[in-house]
């Protein structure tokens, strides 16, 4: 009895434990560019609804996909080269994230998604690498143009000394 | 002397997001680097797996390359 109680007490830590999940996901190409606010928000909503506290995020683009997708929409297979990409970082606890991706996985606005456990700061590394060299490599060599007064005289006795 | 590009650019978690680095470490027909061409550690090279493999399947870089 007593080994009982104590398991169920690790299942309800378990369950109160909250981690930090990232949600990278495709949108289907098919929504109009002035609908997608409407539906990120929807989107955002529903994670909300299941107990979600988000931490950051990112707006949906539309990427051309390295390679053609293939989901099944209503009983119909359809195929995908270009999708809105999106992110979005938020917390919640571990039995709820079940529940999330599953919501998820019968959303039918995404061409596919994925749900990552992922640390709270910012994991983009800084691209000051690659602006740094860019930089330096775009810029055009500046032409040292001589202001050099051209003395007439002196470029005539030249001549003459090469002629002679 | 190795030098650890993640240890190095002071990158702690590797982003499947960040195509641009992984990029880094794929030849041109889009296969992975191994260890002893991208001088990464043993630990980094497990995660750079990982996010590689992460970024194929959401579409951010190709399975193979023609």
């Amino acid at each position: 009895m007593a080994k009982k109680t104590i398991e169920e007490n690790i299942g309800e830590e378990k369950e109160a434990r909250l981690e930090v999940y990232e949600v990278g996901y495709i949108m289907l190409p098919t929504i109009a560019e002035e609908n997608l606010g409407e539906e990120v928000t929807s989107f955002k909503d529903t994670l909300t609804e299941k107990g979600a506290t988000f931490i950051s995020d990112e707006y949906p683009k539309l990427i051309e996909l390295a390679y053609e997708m293939a989901r099944s929409i209503a009983n119909k297979k359809q195929k995908f080269s270009y999708g809105y990409f999106g992110w979005v970082k938020f917390e919640c606890s571990t039995s709820q994230a079940k529940v999330i991706k599953d919501m998820l996985s019968k959303n039918e606005k995404l061409v596919r998604f994925l749900m990552i456990k992922t640390v709270r700061e910012n994991t983009m590394s800084v691209k000051r690498a690659y602006g740094k060299q860019d930089g330096a490599k775009r810029r055009p060599a500046q032409k040292h143009e001589e202001a050099t007064p051209i003395n007439e005289e002196v470029i005539d006795k030249e001549i003459e000394a090469l002629v002679v | 002397m190795k030098q650890d590009y993640f240890s190095s650019n002071n990158i702690k978690h590797i982003d499947y997001k960040d195509v641009e680095v992984l990029k880094k470490f794929l030849t041109p027909s889009a296969r992975m680097l191994a260890r002893r061409r991208t001088d990464v550690t043993a630990k980094n090279q497990r995660k750079l797996a990982e996010a590689i493999k992460r970024a194929r399947f959401m579409g951010l870089l190709p399975y193979i390359a023609k």
